[in-house]
């Protein structure tokens, strides 16, 4: 380490922002030493944070963002050898401090909200307990409850202050992070903010409310902020200078306009050329007959056994979905979108038949596949794929053996072409035969995804289930496995019904989309007229929460307030008033809005006509 | 593995197989060494057992049954007699080797049993964890759970009478009526660990796929499921093979076991019991040490599998 010395010229190398330099980082590297080599996780990570700034670190997984934010707070562990030329925290020297001099700064001068809020705070243990515990004062007194309260109604949790003797299961997700927001800022002198994908977990309209809390927040404490993510659209909106990391190192630099008009670095480049793209061009021939279409959907709804409620007078049923009613053509994908628990994937459970609906027919090219009757043969057309693929192979198998089975079950291919067929859908998937004899645990997270819809195609199905199928991969993979699926459509027919909450992929692949919100659906139609004309509330709030990728439409990012409310005491009326900008009173709160035309798409809104101008009235700005 | 491959016709099904088989038993084999090598205890662990293992099998060959009575009695320990020998004469190293013997088969006769027994169970109950199916086994698991295994062991002996007996057309051994009783108290906990890990890997989005592909169930529990649930299962088969020589040497003790003059831990320490005030101490300490190391040799190794297995903990 180099030794300090305190008159050492604080350096401002961004003329653009005069304030001072908070925090700075001269070639920091991390080395994780192995046996076969050490593994370098940060190399050479030079940057300065200023006063009041908003730092976004973007890269991939592994990319050695949280490693760096780690490195900076002393939280890697043992055996992680962390060098730098230089780590001060204004004038303080962080590599010359003490362990027990840093664990001061930390939770004092440097506080962290962690990515995960649901296993971040105590399950055992009160609320109110834990924020006193946190908050002991100099003098070792704890906060009075009052101001506890008080720190609760701050950060937008006010008619729940009283709940300081809940439990962390008894709040939602969203309400966890906005008591470690308040943790974070609690910190006596608080300075730094290292937010490490504070989102990542939550849903997007929730994210939304937490990104535009920070920014409130920060902006009223004079905070710098430190903003850990994977996601372009969270810093577009909320950072001032970007740092884009790849493999350990910074490639990129800039600021946020900068980078998002003129990236640099061709991986940035590449990135945001990934992130937004037009729709796919495909042979949209509308092949499919309207009349005889690949998928229909009629009026089903699906309802879990509410838990605990079994033995006293029959199940209590937790209604998931409601009355849903789609008709896809062959060939064409149907975009499903809504935040989680709206029913989406409860629907897709219930299309491959790992559910049966308690209402309504699933027609699949005229058969109907709900009825107890229809063989595993006549069902095989419908194929999941799911969001994780980690989990969606057995680890303790092949690929060989995934596929092989796959085809066995199929019993379309004798037993000694199997291998051949399974080296064929590999190739189909962009992979080869090397990949085989590997276990799960040998792939990467994007080849699982591709074994997972090779070992689906090995079914010959005419529909795949697509739920979220790109969710749990970066952004480049997204990207590539997004690419493969529209190229299988057009080659083997394939009608998808995609779920997914990225709206630029759903504008991307789909010719229909469709909105459910609490188990209904709340809008649907052609996907350009639903993503651009919606004509339904509770889509415009989706699309405004939605962080864009582009620094310069700060202004329509407009996060819709409020939870989903419970679907055991769904509102009366509208199911969506609640929340809804432009509900009235009487109307909406007694009369259930039915699913109409409106223009060229269908909507469950009592104002579906003139959707756009109330919004507007209501200051909601309109969707570019 | 291109290389065999290549040297296979193509297109066959012997070659998924073979295209298989070397990466199956290389990576058994570096995990196993892994295992092995997780800290010095479970070494010192797997040395205990492998010796446990190899005295019990070849031991009694060289050295006899240790019923015979050809020495003087209650000698000290000796260069001839290094366990010294007991009131009626008998070496008894040789006894003690001839007992561990009796534990190695009692060991593996009651775990193999009882995961024989608890395995369906606590798959089946876990596949369908929360319905009738689940609560009906897990019932009868948790009557039997109830049961101490030593009461069991009374009531089962005591109807039967302690030697063997002839059960219709099979001799039951007095041995063999043991295992079944340690076989009996060890299956619900087998059970419910089995079933525990079912229900985690019922949530996982393999187990829906292949239901959507139409595997059918019994072939997604026995075929997929099952691999996945075997660690922890083994891990407590390990614990419960040191439980169950322990148990073995208890109710021998109390006389339910295996009767004398056949040697096993239990007797001589039984035996043992009356001279342990006569300054023979030889004759109980002896053997309780062998019996000791015996015990903890497998608990390491049950300790070091929970370990080496444990996800969180794999790279």
């Amino acid at each position: 380490m180099a030794p300090m010395t305190n008159d050492t010229a604080v350096r401002t190398d961004v003329a653009s922002s005069p304030a001072p330099v908070v925090l700075s980082v001269e070639n920091l590297d991390v080395t994780y030493p192995r046996r076969g080599g050490d593994v370098a996780a940060v190399r050479g990570v030079t940057f300065q944070l200023h006063e009041g700034e908003a730092l976004g670190i973007v890269g991939e997984t592994g990319s050695g963002k949280t490693t760096t934010m780690s490195a900076l707070l002393r939280l890697l562990p043992q055996r992680a050898l962390v060098r730098a030329d230089a780590m001060r925290l204004g004038d303080r020297d962080l590599t010359a401090l003490s362990d027990g001099e840093l664990r001061r700064l930390r939770g004092r001068e440097l506080s962290l909200i962690p990515q995960r809020p649901m296993t971040s705070l105590s399950p055992v243990t009160r609320l109110g307990k834990q924020l006193e515990r946190l908050d002991r004062r100099p003098g070792g007194a704890a906060a009075p409850r009052p101001e506890l309260s008080a720190l609760l109604a701050r950060v937008g949790l006010g008619p729940l202050a009283e709940r300081l003797r809940a439990y962390p299961h008894e709040f939602s997700g969203g309400q966890l992070q906005r008591i470690l927001i308040a943790i974070a800022s609690l910190a006596p002198q608080p300075q730094i903010l290292f937010a490490d994908e504070p989102t990542a977990t939550l849903d997007v309209t929730v994210q939304g409310q937490i990104l535009a809390l920070l920014s409130e927040l920060r902006a009223e404490l004079g905070l710098s902020l430190v903003m850990i993510t994977h996601d372009l659209g969270v810093v577009a909106q909320t950072c001032d200078r970007v740092i884009v990391m790849q493999r350990g190192e910074i490639v990129e630099t800039a600021s946020v306009q900068e980078l998002f008009a003129r990236p640099r670095h061709p991986y940035t480049a590449q990135l945001l050329a990934d992130l937004t793209r037009p729709p796919a061009v495909r042979g949209r021939s509308a092949s499919g007959d309207p009349a005889a279409p690949r998928l229909r959907v009629a009026g089903v709804s699906c309802s879990y056994a509410r838990p605990g409620t079994r033995r006293r007078g029959g199940r209590q049923a937790v209604p998931a979905v409601q009355d849903v009613s789609l008709t896809i053509p062959a060939g064409e994908t149907l975009a499903l979108v809504g935040e989680s628990g709206c029913g989406k994937s409860t629907l897709a459970k219930a299309l491959v038949g790992l559910l049966t609906p308690v209402a309504g027919t699933i027609m699949l090219d005229g058969l109907d596949v709900t009825r107890e009757r229809v063989g595993r043969g006549q069902r095989s057309g419908l194929q999941l794929i799911s969001q994780n693929p980690f989990s969606s192979l057995n680890r303790r198998r092949t690929i060989a053996h995934a596929l092989t089975q796959a085809l066995a079950v199929r019993g379309a291919t004798p037993a000694d072409e199997r291998e051949q067929r399974a080296r064929e859908l590999l190739e189909q998937v962009g992979l080869d035969a090397s990949h085989l004899g590997r276990y799960a645990s040998e792939l990467s997270g994007g080849q699982l995804q591709r074994v997972a819809i090779a070992r689906a195609l090995a079914a010959e199905p005419r529909t795949l289930v697509l739920d979220e199928p790109t969710a749990s991969l970066d952004v480049s993979v997204t990207a590539r496995i997004v690419d493969l699926l529209v190229e299988l459509q057009g080659r083997l027919g394939l009608t998808y019904v995609w779920i997914t909450h990225e709206i630029d992929v759903a504008r991307h692949v789909s010719e229909q989309t469709a909105v459910m919100y609490l188990g209904r659906i709340a809008e649907q139609g052609p996907t350009e007229q639903v993503l651009h004309r919606p004509r339904h509330p509770y889509t415009a709030s989706l699309l405004a929460s939605m962080p864009v990728p582009d620094p310069t439409r700060r202004a329509t990012f407009r996060p819709l307030a409020g939870e989903v409310p419970s679907p055991l005491s769904p509102p009366s009326g509208c199911v969506f008033r609640t929340r809804c900008p432009i509900a009235q009173d009487e109307r909406c709160a007694t009369e259930v809005p039915e699913l109409r035309r409106a223009g060229a798409s269908s909507s469950a809104c009592h104002f579906a006509d003139d959707v756009a101008p109330r919004l507007a009235a209501a200051g909601t700005p309109p969707i570019a | 593995m291109p290389e065999v491959s290549s040297t296979l016709p193509t297109g066959t099904a012997t070659q998924v197989r073979a295209d298989r088989r070397p990466g199956r038993v290389r990576r058994v084999g570096r995990r196993a060494v892994a295992i092995v090598n997780h800290n010095r205890l479970t070494r010192i662990g797997f040395l205990l057992t492998a010796l446990f293992v190899l005295i019990a099998v070849v031991g009694p060959m060289i050295l006899g049954d240790g019923t015979k009575q050809d020495a003087g009695i209650l000698l000290s320990p000796s260069g001839a007699h290094p366990f010294g020998t007991d009131d009626l004469g008998r070496d008894l190293l040789t006894r003690s080797v001839a007992g561990s013997r009796v534990s190695l088969f009692v060991a593996l006769g009651s775990v193999g049993l009882g995961l024989l027994v608890a395995l369906p169970i606590g798959l089946v109950a876990g596949y369908f964890g929360g319905t009738w199916i689940d609560e009906l086994l897990m019932g009868f698991v948790d009557v039997i759970l109830a049961l101490p295994l030593f009461v069991l062991g009374l009531f089962l002996l005591g109807i039967t009478g302690t030697g063997g007996s002839q059960v219709g057309p099979v001799f039951v051994s007095a041995t063999l009526k043991v295992v079944v009783v340690i076989a009996v108290g060890a299956m619900p906990f087998f059970a419910r660990v089995a079933r525990a890990a079912t229900l985690n890997e019922r949530q996982e989005d393999y187990v829906n796929s292949l239901r959507v592909l139409g595997v059918p169930r019994w072939k997604i529990i026995f075929g997929e499921v099952l691999p996945n649930v075997l660690p922890p299962v083994m891990v407590q088969a390990f614990l419960w093979m040191a439980i169950a020589i322990f148990a073995e040497a208890a109710l021998s003790f109390l006389g339910l076991g295996i009767q004398p003059p056949e040697a096993t831990l239990g007797n001589i320490l039984s035996d043992a019991s009356s001279y342990m005030l006569t300054g023979a101490w030889w004759y109980s300490v002896l053997p309780g040490a062998f019996l000791s190391l015996i015990i903890v040799g497998l608990n390491l190794v049950g300790d070091g599998l929970s370990d080496a297995l444990d996800p969180d903990l794999r790279t």
